[in-house]
């Protein structure tokens, strides 16, 4: 999935606590994120894309690379929503 | 006659909008709260109300006197008759007004006290009036906001048959000229709450279509060139039953501020105010209100390091508004109101209600305060 400018700018606004918890400062909407999702959003606010996600969570949670795409572009969606 | 002090930190400041009503309580205690507790203030609060149970007045822990003022319907003339009885007490440096239907009043006697040394940053009749709910959507025009249309009504009737054609559909926000809004969903209920709006606050009632979404809110100081300062942006998360903020949270909504920042620009703003915005479903802002003061959540200002009373009390002193530092915005940072008794003995509460004029004996030291 292409994380759109618009996207990248809306997923920096989420400050994000080891705990979890991410806070949008721009909507003041709050989130609780499980560990993989943590990890997984770090990689894109440093400027990854889906592939590097996909990638790191292969390699963490030894799965096949088709599942684990699936659940990435799954979260992605939810994400997309939330922050819309 | 000595030259009046620049420093704002030993100024004597009268606020009013010191009732503290908990489903919406008035700025006055929330500003004084703010000037209290800002780094090196050590003058003298002074607060002004319109009722002796405006519990404001009774806070000794940050105000010093209290003193009723004339209804604002007595008008001008008898306002500054009023304020020159409370000179004659106690001098003051400046004077906060932070309720909207006073501030006709105080812009008229704004010149008359500036030659008595009393400041006020306040905007001119033109620029109040120019923010009126009914002219906000001339205004959103302007300023490139959208903004609900408004119509004006001094008959319910209206709300019997809807001219849907024109885009009128329920629900829809019926609204006072100065305070109330309500949410109706029927003509029975619309015309429940004309009545109630046309009792407290006179014609015309105002009604707007109903958008649903997120308000945003967003308290700054304008500085009379269209320019913007010290903007703290609040989401709110709980409200009562009058739709006002009991908790909220700092945002940075930059789409939030650069809508601000074309207002102010349009309207060329003097002093405080509130916008009142909500985020649609669709992500469109629309301007609700803008509000000529500060806000009631003000102190929320003081706790994400944006002391906005102290720095209007700064720009009065002198200071250009660029020169004005702010810290960062704190997103994150959230107040939650709660209501707290004031335990007054009654002696108190007749002797303001006869003479109109309170003092609490107190000795501030840097540090310490005694109240007697």
């Amino acid at each position: 999935m292409l994380i759109t400018p618009e996207l990248q700018r809306r997923l920096c606004d989420l400050s994000l606590q080891a705990d979890g918890h991410a806070f949008d400062v721009r909507t003041g909407r709050g989130y609780s994120l499980n560990a993989t999702a943590v990890e997984s959003l770090r990689v894109l606010q440093q400027g990854g894309d889906s592939d590097a996600v996909v990638g790191m969570l292969v390699c963490r949670c030894n799965q096949h690379p088709v599942v684990v795409q699936a659940g990435v572009l799954h979260w992605l969606q939810q994400l997309e929503g939330c922050l819309a | 006659m000595s030259r009046p002090s620049q420093d704002w930190r030993g100024w004597r400041v009268a606020i009013t909008g010191m009732n503290a009503k908990p489903e919406n309580p008035g700025p006055g205690a929330a500003v004084a709260r703010c000037l209290r507790e800002a780094p090196g203030y050590r003058g003298r609060l002074v607060g002004l109300g319109y009722e002796a149970l405006d519990a404001g007045l009774y806070q000794r822990q940050r105000i010093d006197s209290g003193y009723l003022l004339p209804y604002p319907s007595s008008g001008a003339a008898v306002l500054l008759d009023r304020l020159d009885e409370i000179l004659a007490e106690e001098p003051l440096d400046a004077i906060l007004p932070c309720l909207d239907a006073e501030l006709p009043n105080f812009i008229h006697v704004q010149a008359e006290l500036a030659q008595r040394g009393v400041r006020l940053l306040l905007p001119d009749r033109e620029q109040l009036q120019a923010r009126d709910k009914d002219r906000l959507p001339a205004l959103g025009e302007a300023a490139q906001v959208t903004t609900p249309r408004v119509r004006q009504l001094t008959d319910p009737r209206f709300f019997d048959a809807l001219d849907e054609a024109d885009g009128w559909r329920w629900p829809l926000v019926v609204k006072g000229v100065f305070y109330d809004a309500y949410v109706v969903h029927g003509p029975e209920e619309a015309r429940l709450r004309f009545g109630q709006l046309a009792a407290q606050w006179g014609y015309p009632v105002l009604v707007q279509p109903f958008v649903a979404g997120e308000e945003v809110n967003l308290c700054a100081l304008g500085d009379g060139q269209g320019g913007l300062v010290g903007a703290v942006m609040m989401r709110k998360l709980a409200l009562t039953e009058k739709g006002k903020a009991w908790s909220g949270v700092v945002i940075d909504d930059p789409e939030l501020l650069a809508a601000a920042g074309r207002l102010m620009a349009a309207l060329r703003w003097r002093g405080p105010f509130e916008l009142e915005m909500l985020r649609g479903r669709d992500g469109v802002l629309h301007l609700v209100e803008i509000n000529p003061r500060f806000p009631a959540w003000v102190y929320l200002s003081h706790g994400a390091g944006r002391n906005l009373p102290a720095a209007l009390l700064e720009l009065l002193a002198g200071s250009a508004a660029g020169s004005l530092v702010f810290p960062p915005p704190r997103p994150g940072v959230s107040f939650i109101r709660y209501a707290e008794e004031v335990i007054v003995d009654m002696g108190e509460i007749m002797r303001l209600s006869a003479s109109g004029a309170l003092t609490h004996a107190t000795t501030r030291q840097a540090g310490t305060t005694t109240h007697h």
